[in-house]
């Protein structure tokens, strides 16, 4: 008797020992108690898929939620909700949508759950996302899975949009109401919601019911770490497997623990300089009476030909930013790899400022913001010596963007430093290159005043043209002419940057989302 | 007393209002919250309607009139980034920096007290020079040097305590060290200098002439009104360390009410700032209002006076 509890003991013992040693081993993602943890700089504010359009914000909320399509790392849009995508006629796209999909409270999504979600999209007072489902006038359901959007004009880019369209349970938002269901989500998506706290955290599980591929971790933890040298230290001590903005200063860091490497990609945001083409004098940031230098092409050009680009990428960026040749960032349509950037030539710049009259150059104030950008207001100091090196005298004025857009927008600047991030050429076009034209919703970003009509009539031309190569022939001439006239500098490209643990694959994407269902074990 | 602390209230009520006011007006001139809320591709028809939606179109004397009812009502309106009601937001995150806050004054206290003691009965020693110098030391080190230099020693290199993040205890050890550094020095020079000011008083001679065990004399006869100052600075530092946690809690990831502010500050979102602004200057009014009776407490001659 005394022998058999004593050997009971034994077992009992054992068996701990093994759950202890077990649990010690379980790799992260395998239980609730060790999550598989992505670190983020900011977190999501909200976890209603159409109130912000933000990528960290977006990251978070696209574990959960679908959107219709999804983008390639090239841009491609791909198949995600809707299988196939066909237009039936310039003012209608068919989509075949993906059969069997449940919404993680096991109820089935309808071909109206999708087409109410385009529909929400548009006309939710609050949408970001509405620019997407704008040209939308409604759709029908045709038979079970088959949807058939209309439109007011013509839109050919409609599949890219479409993956800026997340599904949504819209019977289940109309009877439960909006609140209700941004705190508790419900999307067709690979992980199910458990708990969060907005702007800190958020807690996943991978949803059994999900359509798709099962995701690679199980447990999953989304976590803020606003500060840069904070979530390298939670990396490199295998707190977190995966994060994201890893400052230049600390790769060399990651590359020599052993622990973690680093995925640079260059991104969709362009970097570049507005300057005022439209006063020929007044221009907000020169001496009052003076004449602008920017409305002559030369000067513009000289302004390309004097900043370093290359320099800023190795010095500021430790080599994660790609030079942009043009506008267009690789990895949306009108990308014309022909392209080649302005090259940096101190003596090239100083000759066009002389033949513009400007051999002892000028004094003017370059605006930037200071917390909105990667480096802004370093890469705008630069900026202002390198042209300083060519006579320019540039007063740098780095501020908050919550100033600096305003500013900006009611056309307070002669030359301005910031960034674009597009989903489309077509889009991007009207709103920053297209001629003024409130009425007609043109070049509401178009704060140099750039006009080139023929341009305007060529993009025209391409947002009518569904056959892609036709179309994207027809963007690139456009975007030749606007590369051409220099109103705006494309100066580099941001890359997303991320440090990942050596058990884990993750490659970073152009766009910045991170998604975890697309993660896996090496 | 109850005359005394009506007076105090009525004036603290005027001092809230005075300060929301201000800091309404203020908020509305550092700049756009559309301009930050919405994406540049957002067009100037989209904008409006967004603004139409948050009630920022209406003129600011509307919105003004409109927030002092919704504070009344304690409802200070909806944060623009999460669609929800502002305050329940902001006192979610309320616990976190109290904790932060409760903890880094203990660990402060807890250490800062026996050494100043150290240092005034032992004044000239080895370990009253030690605790000055260390005292110097911790009274200069920035907290984010400190913060991260914690973080490299005890999350990379040692691997012992998480780098970041709410969750248990064992979270808050660091940031609260962090914050306790200066306090312990500034405790311990505190309690040295009052304790040497209160030893050489004629009455400590007479106990100790009576032949009182210098223990006794020390800790039963000096240390209590040597610690009146303790006691209004502790209870100043409570109410500067809670509105000043902001810094400790961004570099440990601590999901704290001032960092929720700061965000809410570079994001221009309103009802999350006068949330805050409200707390906070809830919170320093009632510690005023604690320490006054607290004072009238422990010496009569404040109570007289009152």
């Amino acid at each position: 008797m005394f022998g058999r509890s004593k050997l009971r003991g034994a077992l009992i013992g054992a068996t701990l020992m093994v759950l202890i040693a077990g649990s010690a081993r379980a790799a992260p993602g395998d239980s609730a108690t060790q999550p598989f943890v992505v670190a983020f700089k900011g977190g999501a504010t909200t976890l209603d898929p159409i109130m912000r359009s933000e990528t960290t914000t977006n990251s978070w909320q696209r574990q959960i939620f679908d959107t219709i399509t999804v983008l390639s790392p090239a841009g491609v849009p791909e198949p995600r909700i809707a299988t196939a995508w066909k237009s039936l006629s310039p003012t209608e796209w068919q989509l075949t949508l993906r059969q069997g999909v449940h919404f993680q409270n096991g109820a089935l999504m309808t071909p109206e759950d999708v087409g109410a979600s385009i529909m929400d999209t548009k006309n939710n007072p609050k949408s970001q996302y509405r620019e997407y489902a704008n040209d939308v006038s409604g759709y029908k359901v045709v038979g079970g899975h088959t949807l058939v959007v209309t439109f007011t004009r013509p839109n050919p880019v409609f599949p890219i949009y479409l993956s800026q369209i997340p599904v949504m349970p819209e019977t289940l938002i109309a009877k439960e109401g909006r609140a209700t269901f941004a705190n508790h989500p419900i999307g067709t998506g690979p992980y199910r919601f458990v708990s969060w706290l907005a702007d800190d955290h958020l807690v996943l599980k991978t949803w059994s019911g999900f359509w798709g591929t099962k995701p690679a971790f199980r447990h999953v933890r989304l976590e803020s770490i606003p500060e840069a040298a904070t979530r390298l230290a939670a990396l490199l001590s295998g707190q977190v497997q995966v994060a994201e903005k890893i400052d230049p200063s600390d790769f060399a860091r990651v590359r020599a623990s052993g622990r973690a490497y680093l995925s640079i990609v260059p991104g969709l945001r362009t970097m570049y300089l507005g300057l005022d083409v439209w006063r020929p004098t007044g221009s907000a940031g020169m001496a009052p009476g003076e004449k602008n230098p920017f409305m002559d092409r030369r000067v513009r050009k000289a302004i390309a030909e004097a900043i370093n680009v290359p320099l800023i990428r190795d010095k500021i960026f430790n080599g994660a930013a790609a030079v942009a040749a043009q506008f267009t960032p690789p990895g949306l349509e009108a990308y014309d790899p022909a392209l080649k950037p302005i090259p940096y030539n101190q003596a090239v710049a100083r000759k066009l400022l002389a033949a513009a009259g400007y051999a002892h150059g000028f004094t003017m104030r370059l605006d930037a913001t200071n917390d909105r950008y990667l480096e802004d207001s370093l890469v705008a100091q630069a900026i202002g010596g390198m042209l300083g090196n060519v006579s320019i005298t540039v007063k740098v004025n780095a501020i908050p963007k919550a100033i600096f857009f305003p500013q900006i927008d009611k056309g307070d600047f002669t030359m301005y430093f910031a960034g674009w991030s597009g989903t489309d050429p077509i889009s991007t076009w009207n709103a920053i290159f297209h001629c003024r034209d409130a009425k007609a919703g043109f070049g509401h970003v178009n704060r140099a005043h750039y006009c080139s009509p023929k341009a305007d009539a060529l993009m025209a031309k391409a947002s009518q043209t569904f056959d892609d190569a036709k179309r994207i022939a027809l963007e690139r001439q456009a975007y030749a002419i606007a590369a051409h006239d220099l109103a705006y500098i494309p100066l580099y490209y941001q890359a997303e940057v991320a440090g990942v643990a050596n058990g884990v694959v993750w490659k970073e994407r152009p766009d910045g989302l991170i998604f975890v269902w697309q993660m896996t074990r090496k | 007393m109850a005359a005394f602390l009506l007076r105090r209230l009525l004036r603290a009520l005027v001092t809230l209002w005075a300060v929301l006011t201000l800091v309404f007006l203020l908020i509305h001139a550092t700049g756009n919250p559309i301009a930050v809320l919405a994406p540049q591709q957002m067009t100037l028809a989209e904008r409006a309607r967004l603004a139409a939606a948050l009630g920022l179109n209406q003129p600011l004397s509307e919105q003004y009139l409109r927030f002092l009812a919704g504070v009344l009502h304690g409802n200070l309106g909806i944060s623009y980034y999460s669609g929800m009601p502002a305050m329940p937001l902001l006192l979610a995150r309320v616990p976190v920096t109290l904790e932060l806050v409760a903890l880094s004054l203990a660990i402060a206290v807890a250490i800062g007290l026996p050494l100043g003691v150290a240092a005034a009965v032992w004044p000239a020693s080895l370990a009253d020079r030690m605790v000055r110098g260390l005292s110097v030391l911790g009274a200069s080190v920035p907290t984010f040097f400190l913060g991260i230099l914690l973080i490299f020693f005890f999350s990379v290199e040692f691997n012992l305590l998480p780098a970041s993040g709410g969750g248990g205890l064992v979270h808050f050890i660091m940031p609260a060290v962090t914050l306790a550094l200066f306090r312990i020095a500034f405790f311990t020079r505190l309690v040295r200098s009052a304790l040497l000011e209160t030893l050489s008083m004629p009455y400590v001679r007479t106990a100790r002439a009576k032949g009182l065990a210098e223990r006794m004399v020390v800790l039963k006869h000096a240390l209590r009104p040597a610690s009146l100052p303790l006691v209004t600075v502790f209870g100043l530092q409570f109410g500067q360390l809670f509105a000043g946690t902001v810094i400790t809690e961004t570099i440990f990831a601590l999901p704290g009410m001032n960092r929720m502010a700061l965000q809410a500050l570079y994001r221009l979102d309103y009802p999350v700032i006068l949330s805050y602004i409200l707390v906070a200057a809830a919170m320093f009014i009632a510690i005023n209002l604690m320490m006054d009776i607290l004072y009238g407490l422990i010496d009569p001659r404040v109570r007289r006076a009152a």
